[in-house]
C-alpha cells in the first residue's frame, strides 16, 4: 500500500461511519443529531470521534472509529444524547451499532496461524463469535452488536474482521 | 457468518459507496498473506513456547521478511501460533541491544568487546579470589541453545568449580522432573506428540493449552472434531479458553487437588479400571518413607472419598466420580499438565500423582497413553533438563553428586575431577536469596528477566542492585538490566546456529541467516572468550563453531537414557529433528520409550525383561512407583484477611516478560495492557465494575491494575496474565517452594481486591 | 426590594466583561473535566449539561422539530431556561455567554476607534432573516445552521481540540465571519444576521429588560455619532433611537457610558423604550443656564 493511501486511509475511514450505541438509521440521525458531542465528552474511552471533514452533512456527527478505540459499551452515551438520535438503551446486548464480518481470505485462523483475539475479547462472548471447529472464528450476525472490539484487537497489519454498519 | 473474498469486497464496497466521506480503501483482501515468491526459506524452529514448532524462515534482500509454518515438520504440519508467525518483526525490534555497555557512575556506557569482556574478567576472577568460587552465580535459561547452556556449565561447574549454575527452568519445569524421576526414574515423558492422534481422553490438568501450547492444543481440538467420541477432562480452578472443549471441568480451589487425583485413584480401583496384571507386573508401591503392599496402598486410598476430597477441593462429589470413570472407561488416556501443577509446593507429589493414575490403568507405554508434561519453554528440556543447566545436574542427565558422572563429564571437559564440587549448588531462590545477603557476589544472568520473573520479585532486587551484575541479553532495557553493571549484547534466534530440544524429547536445528545485529555476539561465543579472559585458554580455545560444541555434547549423551549420538548437525540440518534416543546416525528416533522400539528396552537381555512388554529401565527391576503421597494445601490458603486465590498466567499472544511479544505493534494490538480477571458475583460484591482501575494486594505487595469482569475465574480466585513490567504480577506472587523440586508456588498465594 | 434589584441588575452589567471570559474558560474546562472522567458537566453551547440540569440552544430545538416533525421532551426541558432568560432579557445570552461576542468585542478594540455611522433598525428584516435561516434548514435536511451558530462552534472548535485533540475546516467558518463581520461589516452578524440571536429575540416579552431613554437627562450632543453612547455600542446601534429591538443585545454599555454623562440610559423592565418629554428642548436649555449659574 502506498504511502498516500495510507495517509488517506488515515484521513477519512472507508465505510459508512459506525455511530454510538443506540443511533437510530443514518437519515434520521443527521437529521435528529445536533452534533453537540456531549455523546462524545461523557464517553470514558474516548471511544466516539468527531466527523471532522469539511462541511458535508455529517461534520460534526459521532463516529466510532473501531481500529482506533471501539465501544466497550459502558452504556453511558445514550441517555446523555439530548436528542433522539441516540436512543437509551440499558442492555448492551441490545445495541446494533453495526455487524463484523471476516475476511476468510487473510484471517489468521483460515492461514493456518492460531489466533483467537477477536473470539476471546468479544464483549458477547462466545455468542456473537463462535469458532467453527473450534479454530475458526465465525460472526453470528444475530448476536453482534457492533462494538468493534474484535477489529480493535485483530493482529493482522490490516484488520481481518470489520464492522460494517447495519443497514436498516 | 464469514465471508469469501468477492463478497467481503461487495459489502465493504457498498457500505463504501454509501458513505459520503474518505475513499474506499479496503482493508485485507487485497495483500495476500504468504505471496512473495522471490523469498529464500530456512528451515527453523520457534524461538517461543516448548511446542517446538517448525517454522520456515523467510529472507529477502538480506532481511527476514517473513515467517511461515514448516508443513514437513511432524509437530505443527505448516501451523502456527500468532506469536511464531510474528517472530520476524521480533528481530527488527527498536529495543534491540547492539553494542556492550558498563555502568559507570549510574549510566549505562558504550564500551568496546575488549574492555567490556576483560571488565568482567578481572571482576570475576577478583571474587573467586577473594571469595572463593561459590561467591560467583550464573543464571541462564530454557530459551538458551543447549550449546549456550552446555558452554557456561564448562565454564562454571568445570573450570570457576562452583556448582551456583542454575536456569529458569527450576521455576517451570523442576517439579515435572522431580516427578518423572521418583515416578519412573527418569526425566522427561515417555511418549510424544504422536500419542495425542491415538488418545480416546485427555486429562488436561492445570494447563490452559489454548493459550499456553496453542499448536498442542490444536491438534487436541482436530483431533476430537474428527472424533466425536474422544472426552476431555479439565482440572482447572479457571476457566479457560481451554474450557471450550470440555466435556467435564472440575473447578477445584486453588492448590487442593491432590485429594481429587487420590479419590480418583480410589474410584479406578474401587469399580475395576485397575489394570491388575500391568500393576503386578509393573508397579511397586512407596509413601514418603518405605515401600508399600498394594493393599496397604488401598489401606492409604481409603482415606480419599469422593465426599473427602469434595469437602477439601469444593468440587462436587459427583463430577469426581465421573471424572474418574472417564478416566478408567476410556482405552487410551493422555494427561497433559503444566504450570497449574509444577509451580506448587508441593508440585511434584501432584507430578507424581497423576502418573499414579496411568500406572494404576496401564494406560502407559501403549499408543495414545501417557502421562505428558508441556514445558514452557522452547529448550528447557533440550538445553537444560537434558543439558544439566541446574545446579545438581552435569550434561546428558547426570548428577554432581555422582562420583562416576563427575569423572565422565571432567574427562570430556579437559578439566580436573576435582573442580566439580560434589554438592548441589545454590537453586534459584536460594542463589537469588544468596546474592540479597551478599554471600553470592557476583552473577552472569544469560537470556532471561530475573528482576520480572522472580517470584515475590521486588524481595531480589536488593542483591541485583548490590552485587555484580552480567547481563546478556538480545533486548534493552529489560526489568533486570537496570540492575545490571555490565550488559552484552546477545544474537538473537536466526543470528546463530544451534538446538533446541522441545516437550517431546524432540532435538531441533535451527541455522543461521542472518548476520548478528550491530556488535551482537553469540552466547556461547561470549561465554567462551570470557572463559579465555578468565584464564581458561586451553578448555576454551578449541570451540570454534556451534558445531563444536554440539559434538562434545552429544558425545557425553552416548550411552545414556537421552543418547543423541546420532543426531549430528549434518542429520539435523535435514530433518525436521529427532527424538531421542538416537544412538547412532542411521537410528530414527524413538517414539516411546520403555518398550519395544526404544533401543534401550530393545537392547536390554531376555532374563532381564523376563516377557514384559515394558520396562522403566530406570527403576530397579524396571518397577515404576506409584506414590502414596499425602495430600496438603497451598502455602498461603485464603483467610479472612486476604480472601481471594490470585494465580497468574500466559495469553496467547504474549510471552514471558514481554522482552520479544511486546516489541510488535500487531500483539500489543491484540493485548495492550494487564488486568485482572474476577468473577462477577465478586465484582458486584465489590462494587467493581468492567474496567474500573483495582489494587489487588497480597502479603507481599500490590498492584494498581484494571479488572476484567467476567465469569472465568471461580468465585474467589482472581487471574492476572503476568507478562508485563508495569503491571508485574510477581510482585504479588510467594516465594515458597517445593521442597524436592524447589520450584516456586507462583500459581497460588492469597491475596485481596478492592477499588482504587 | 425594587433599589435591590436595580442594585442586583447594575452588578452584573458591571461585571459584564468578567461573566464573558468565564463564559469562555467554562468551554475549555467542561473537555478538561470530561477527559478526567468527571461528568459534572458535557457539552458546549448547543447543549450543555451541569450536573443534572440540561441547556439546549433553542435555535436546535426548532431545528429538530423541523427535521423530524416530532416533540422531544428532553428537548423542551432544555429550552425552558434559555428561553426564560430571553424572556425577561432579550439577547442576554449574546451580550453575556456568546464567546464569538467577546472575540469581536475584543477585536474592535483594536480597530479604530471612532464610529462614523450606526445603523437604524428595521423591524420586519428580523423575521425575513429568521425565516431564510430556517427555510435553509428545511431545504439543506440536517441541522445546518450548526455551521453558523458561533457559540456552538468556538465551543466545538474548543472541545474537539482538547477533548480529541483535532481540528477541522469548518472551524474556520469562525475566523472568517469573525473578520469579516468585525472588519468591513460593522458588526451584522450580531445585530441581524446570528440566527441563535435572531430566535431568542423573538421571545422577548414586551416589558422585559430594555435599554430606557430619558431625553430629559441626556447632557449630550443630539448628533447621531457623537454621542458617547452611540460610540460605545458595540453593535453600531444609536441607543437614543427608536426602534432598539430586536437589534440591540441588551449589553448595557451605553448605560455605563452615560453614567458619567446625564445619567439618561437605564436598563430596566420596561414597556416603552424612549421617554420623549415635549417640552425638550426647553429642559436642555434650562440645562444650559443653570450651569452656567454654576
Ligand atoms: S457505550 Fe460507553 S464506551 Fe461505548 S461509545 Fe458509549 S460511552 Fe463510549
Ligand atoms: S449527544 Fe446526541 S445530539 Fe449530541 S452529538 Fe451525540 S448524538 Fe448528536
Ligand atoms: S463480533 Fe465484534 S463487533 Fe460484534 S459484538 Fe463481538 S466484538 Fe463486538
Ligand atoms: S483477531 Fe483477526 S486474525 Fe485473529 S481470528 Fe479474529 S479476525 Fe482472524
Ligand atoms: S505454539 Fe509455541 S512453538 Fe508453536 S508457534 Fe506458537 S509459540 Fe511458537
Amino acid at each position: 500500500m502506498s504511502w498516500f493511501e495510507k495517509f488517506l486511509n488515515k484521513v477519512a475511514d472507508y465505510r459508512q461511519p459506525l455511530r454510538p450505541p443506540g443511533a437510530i438509521n443514518e437519515k434520521d440521525f443527521l437529521q435528529h443529531c445536533i452534533r453537540c458531542r456531549r455523546c462524545v465528552e461523557i464517553c470514558p474511552y474516548q471511544s466516539i470521534k468527531v466527523v471532522k471533514s469539511g462541511l458535508g452533512k455529517k461534520s460534526g456527527t459521532p463516529v466510532i472509529i473501531p481500529r482506533q478505540v471501539p465501544c466497550y459499551l459502558c452504556m453511558k452515551c445514550p441517555p446523555e444524547c439530548p436528542t433522539d438520535a441516540l436512543q437509551p438503551i440499558v442492555q448492551k446486548e441490545q445495541v446494533r451499532m453495526g455487524v463484523a464480518k471476516i475476511n476468510q481470505d487473510t484471517c489468521l485462523p483460515y492461514m493456518g496461524i492460531i489466533c483467537r483475539a477477536c473470539y476471546e475479547r468479544c464483549p458477547i462472548y462466545t455468542e456473537a463469535i463462535i469458532l467453527k471447529d473450534e479454530i475458526y472464528p465465525v460472526v453470528v450476525e444475530e448476536k453482534c452488536v457492533g462494538c468493534g472490539i474484535c477489529e480493535n484487537v485483530c493482529p493482522n497489519e490490516e484488520p481481518s474482521i470489520v464492522v460494517i454498519k447495519r443497514e436498516s | 457468518m464469514g465471508v469469501t473474498r468477492r463478497e467481503f469486497i461487495k459489502t465493504t464496497a457498498a457500505a463504501a459507496a454509501a458513505a459520503s466521506i474518505g475513499t474506499t480503501l479496503l482493508p485485507g483482501g487485497v495483500k495476500p498473506l504468504f505471496a512473495e515468491n522471490d523469498m529464500e526459506w530456512h528451515k527453523s524452529v520457534c524461538r517461543f513456547c516448548g511446542v517446538g514448532c517448525g517454522v520456515l524462515i523467510g529472507v529477502k534482500n538480506g532481511k527476514v521478511a517473513a515467517i511461515r509454518g514448516d508443513k514437513f515438520n511432524t509437530i505443527n504440519k505448516g501451523h502456527l501460533c500468532v506469536k511464531g508467525f510474528y517472530l520476524h518483526k521480533i528481530i527488527y525490534a527498536k529495543t534491540r541491544l547492539t553494542h556492550p555497555m558498563i555502568k559507570k557512575n549510574g549510566k549505562f556506557e558504550k564500551v568496546s568487546w575488549d574492555e567490556a569482556l576483560n571488565f568482567v574478567a578481572k571482576k570475576f576472577n577478583e571474587i573467586r579470589k577473594a571469595h572463593g568460587p561459590d561467591a560467583l552465580a550464573f543464571y541462564g535459561s530454557g530459551q538458551a541453545e543447549t550449546e549456550e547452556t552446555y558452554m557456561a556449565n564448562k565454564l562454571f561447574k568445570g573450570c570457576i568449580g562452583t556448582n551456583n549454575m542454575e536456569g529458569n527452568p527450576r521455576l517451570c519445569m523442576a517439579s515435572a522432573v522431580g516427578g518423572y524421576l521418583t515416578s519412573f526414574g527418569l526425566d522427561e515423558p515417555a511418549g510424544t506428540y504422536e500419542d495425542i492422534e491415538q488418545a480416546e481422553m485427555f486429562m488436561l490438568i492445570g494447563t490452559n493449552t489454548a493459550e499456553a501450547h496453542p499448536i498442542v492444543f490444536e491438534r487436541i481440538v482436530r483431533h476430537k472434531m474428527k472424533n466425536p467420541n474422544v472426552k476431555i477432562l479439565i482440572i482447572d480452578p479457571r476457566k479457560t479458553p481451554t474450557d471450550q472443549v470440555a466435556d467435564l471441568h472440575l473447578f477445584p480451589k486453588p492448590g487442593w487437588d491432590l485429594a481429587i487425583l487420590h479419590a480418583m485413584a480410589r474410584i479406578i480401583i474401587k469399580e475395576g479400571y485397575a489394570d491388575e496384571q500391568f500393576i503386578k507386573d509393573n508397579v511397586v508401591f512407596k509413601d514418603n518413607k518405605k515401600n508399600l503392599t498394594y493393599e496397604q496402598y488401598k489401606q492409604f486410598l481409603e482415606k480419599f472419598t469422593p465426599e473427602y476430597a469434595s469437602k477439601v477441593s469444593g468440587v462436587p462429589v459427583e463430577d469426581i466420580v465421573k471424572a474418574a470413570r472417564m478416566f478408567g472407561q476410556a482405552k487410551t488416556a493422555m494427561s497433559m499438565w503444566t504450570m497449574g501443577i509444577n509451580q506448587r509446593t508441593r508440585g511434584v507429589w501432584a507430578n507424581n500423582l497423576i502418573t499414579n493414575l496411568h500406572l494404576l490403568t496401564g494406560k502407559i507405554g501403549k499408543p495414545g497413553c501417557d502421562s505428558f508434561s508441556l514445558t514452557g519453554q522452547p529448550n528447557a528440556c533440550g538445553g537444560v533438563r537434558e543439558g544439566g543447566g541446574l545446579c545438581h545436574l552435569l550434561p546428558a542427565h547426570r548428577v554432581v553428586k555422582n562420583p562416576k558422572h563427575r569423572e565422565e563429564v571432567a574427562k570430556v571437559w579437559g578439566v580436573p575431577v576435582s573442580n566439580i564440587q560434589p554438592k548441589p549448588g545454590k537453586h534459584t531462590v536460594a542463589m537469588f536469596e544468596a546474592l540479597n545477603k551478599g554471600e553470592i557476589k557476583g552473577i552472569y544472568i544469560m537470556c532471561t528477566n530475573p528482576a520480572q520473573s522472580l517470584p515475590n520479585a521486588s524481595k531480589y532486587w536488593k542483591g541485583l542492585k548490590e552485587q555484580f551484575v552480567v547481563v546478556a541479553e538480545s533486548f534493552f532495557p529489560t526489568a533486570t538490566t537496570k540492575f545490571a553493571d555490565v550488559v552484552l549484547p546477545a544474537a538473537f534466534w536466526a543470528e546463530k546456529e544451534g538446538v533446541y530440544g522441545c516437550t517431546e524429547r524432540r532435538s531441533q536445528y535451527m541455522p543461521k541467516v542472518l548476520e548478528p545485529m550491530g556488535e551482537a555476539r553469540w552466547d556461547a561465543f561470549i561465554l567462551r572468550d570470557l572463559g579465555i579472559r578468565m584464564g581458561f585458554k586451553k578448555e576454551f580455545e578449541k570451540y570454534k563453531t556451534a558445531e563444536d560444541i554440539w559434538n562434545e555434547y552429544i558425545s557425553l549423551t552416548k550411552g545414556r537414557d537421552l543418547d543423541l549420538s546420532g543426531a549430528t548437525y549434518r542429520r539435523l540440518k535435514k530433518e525436521r529433528g529427532l527424538r531421542w534416543p538416537v544412538p547412532s546416525e542411521d537410528h530414527p528416533g524413538t517414539y516411546k520409550r520403555y518398550v519395544k522400539g526404544d533401543p534401550i528396552f530393545d537392547e536390554l537381555s531376555e532374563e532381564k525383561k523376563k516377557g514384559r512388554w515394558i520396562y522403566f529401565y530406570g527403576k530397579p527391576e524396571g518397577k515404576a512407583v506409584v506414590w502414596a503421597r499425602p495430600d496438603k494445601g497451598p502455602e498461603e490458603p485464603t483467610d479472612e484477611e486476604f480472601p481471594f486465590a490470585l494465580s497468574t498466567g500466559r495469553v496467547l499472544e504474549h510471552w514471558h516478560t514481554l522482552t520479544m511479544t511486546g516489541t510488535v505493534p500487531e500483539l500489543n494490538r491484540a493485548v495492550p495492557k494487564a488486568y485482572v480477571e474476577i468473577n462477577p458475583e465478586d465484582a458486584k460484591a465489590l462494587g467493581i465494575a468492567n474496567k474500573d482501575q483495582v489494587i489487588v494486594e497480597t502479603r507481599r505487595g500490590q498492584l494498581k491494575i484494571e479488572a476484567r469482569v467476567i465469569n472465568r475465574p471461580k468465585k474467589g480466585t482472581l487471574f492476572i496474565p503476568w507478562h508485563w513490567e508495569e503491571w508485574m504480577a510477581n510482585i504479588l506472587t510467594i516465594d515458597a517452594f517445593d521442597p524436592g523440586s524447589k520450584e516456586p508456588e507462583y500459581k497460588v498465594c492469597a491475596a485481596r481486591i478492592r477499588k482504587a | 426590594m425594587g433599589l435591590k434589584k436595580s442594585k442586583m441588575l447594575s452588578l452584573l452589567f458591571r461585571k459584564r466583561r468578567l461573566i464573558q471570559i468565564g463564559s469562555l474558560i467554562f468551554l475549555i474546562v467542561i473537555p478538561l473535566l470530561n477527559l478526567l472522567n468527571l461528568e459534572v458537566v458535557t457539552g458546549n453551547y448547543y447543549s450543555l449539561r451541569i450536573w443534572k440540569i440540561e441547556f439546549v440552544d433553542p435555535l436546535f430545538a426548532l431545528q429538530h422539530l423541523l427535521l423530524t416533525l416530532k416533540f422531544n421532551w428532553q428537548l423542551l426541558m432544555g429550552i425552558s431556561i434559555p428561553l426564560l432568560i430571553a424572556f425577561l432579557g432579550g439577547k442576554l445570552f449574546c451580550s453575556f455567554i456568546c464567546p464569538y461576542n467577546l472575540l469581536a468585542e475584543w477585536l474592535q478594540k483594536i480597530l479604530p476607534a471612532k464610529k462614523t455611522n450606526v445603523f437604524k433598525v428595521n423591524a420586519k428584516r428580523y423575521w425575513a432573516v429568521l425565516i431564510g435561516w430556517i427555510i435553509l434548514t428545511v431545504i439543506a435536511g440536517f441541522p445546518i445552521l450548526y455551521f453558523v451558530s458561533m457559540p456552538g462552534q468556538i465551543g466545538v472548535f474548543l472541545g474537539d481540540l482538547i477533548f480529541l485533540k483535532v481540528m477541522g475546516v469548518e472551524s474556520l467558518m469562525i475566523l472568517a465571519v469573525l473578520g469579516i463581520d468585525v472588519v468591513f461589516l460593522k458588526r451584522i452578524w450580531c445585530r441581524e444576521l446570528c440566527p441563535v440571536g435572531a430566535l431568542l429575540q423573538r421571545f422577548h416579552w414586551n416589558y422585559g429588560l430594555k435599554i430606557n431613554y430619558n431625553e430629559i437627562d441626556c447632557v449630550c450632543s443630539t448628533d447621531e455619532i457623537d454621542s458617547p453612547c452611540v460610540q460605545r455600542c458595540p453593535v453600531y446601534l444609536n441607543p437614543k433611537s427608536d426602534p432598539l429591538y430586536p437589534a440591540c443585545f441588551n449589553c448595557g454599555e451605553c448605560v455605563k457610558e452615560c453614567y458619567y454623562y446625564g445619567e439618561a440610559l437605564k436598563i430596566k423592565f420596561i414597556k416603552d423604550i424612549t421617554n420623549f418629554e415635549p417640552n425638550f428642548k426647553q429642559r436642555k436649555e434650562e440645562q444650559t443656564i443653570n450651569k452656567e449659574e454654576a
